[in-house]
């Protein structure tokens, strides 16, 4: 954890409520592109981005300093998240983590996947992916989280993680094969 | 390999994604918010004792109101009559020393309901505080 990421939640736990605002300034962005990427509106980011704070505010008194900070707040927003997909009904079941069969991609997918990786292209990729996988994909390559940390924050085993990676990766490449509006 | 060049590839073009930011005034939203918060243990007993005030409020009005009923009922009746009033006041005053006999009963009674409501809202408060630390269940 960064110093100035202690000495916040170090004020913090002291009483000083002020010193929040600078953990707020550390993390907004962070956890607010995080949510909105999982439930692609806005509105519904913001909302989902400042119940995780005020969560974290409030239970700040429970944060295991043993555990990096980033991975207890992205636990909560990551809660957030998902109690407001499921007040939305965009559900997915988790049963058997519906994989649908997948093309054999071994020729010439990199040379696709070189071609159709602008960042907007990438954006829209991750919007169209089930919540489950956009999330670990983007907390294990923008926030550089390892299974581990991941597992943390989803509250999932870290087997479970690391297929559930695979999987992102493999769906990834078949919607850039097929010219990213395929559904898989 | 080219696996793993392509792994490269989608991983390098999800980290250089640029971080989105919320709409102006967020902080101060989320600020204020934080000003307004109650305190959670404050929050988290309001309202199971709330539940229980008001369910063991409904339970003693429901008991207690059919003897209300008879001794309005026949002091209305009592009422009425000749030198009424002073009748009325014997009954109420002779209920009353009855009650007092039965206080002892009485306040027994309530001790063993307050105890039960005790016991209801420990049970709700740690429910709720086991509650509170679980995750949100993985069904999306």
């Amino acid at each position: 954890m960064a110093e100035a990421e202690t000495e916040l939640v170090q004020s913090c736990l002291g009483g000083d409520n002020s010193a929040f605002a600078g953990l707020l300034e550390l993390y907004q962005d962070r956890i607010y592109s995080f949510a909105l990427r999982l439930l692609k509106d806005p509105v519904a980011a913001e909302e989902a981005a400042q119940e995780a704070f005020v969560k974290a505010f409030r239970g700040l008194s429970s944060y295991n300093k043993a555990y990096p900070f980033s991975s207890w707040l992205f636990r909560i927003a990551h809660n957030a998240c998902m109690d407001a997909l499921r007040a939305g009904n965009r559900t997915v079941s988790l049963d058997g983590e519906d994989f649908p069969d997948l093309p054999d991609l071994s020729a010439g997918v990199e040379t696709k996947v070189s071609e159709s990786l602008d960042s907007e292209h990438i954006e829209a990729m991750l919007a169209s992916l089930p919540p489950i996988y956009s999330e670990v994909l983007l907390l294990a390559y923008r926030e550089n989280m390892g299974p581990a940390e991941i597992a943390v924050v989803i509250g999932a085993p870290e087997g479970t993680v690391k297929a559930r990676l695979y999987r992102a990766r493999e769906l990834v490449k078949v919607k850039l094969y097929r010219g990213g509006g395929a559904t898989v | 390999m080219k696996a793993d060049k392509t792994d490269k590839l989608i991983e390098s073009a999800i980290a250089a994604l640029p971080y989105r930011r919320p709409s102006a005034g967020f902080s101060a939203r989320v600020m204020a918010s934080l000003a307004e918060a109650p305190e959670p243990w404050l929050a988290r007993l309001a309202r199971p004792a709330a539940i229980i005030v008001a369910a063991w409020s409904a339970m003693v009005a429901f008991l207690s109101a059919g003897a209300v009923y008879r001794v309005l009922s026949y002091g209305a009746g009592l009422a009425l009559e000749p030198g009424g009033l002073d009748a009325g006041l014997r009954l109420v005053s002779a209920r009353l020393a009855l009650a007092a006999g039965k206080a002892a009963a009485a306040l027994s009674f309530i001790a063993d309901l307050a105890a039960a409501a005790a016991a209801a809202l420990a049970c709700t408060l740690i429910i709720y505080s086991v509650g509170a630390f679980r995750p949100a269940a993985q069904r999306i």
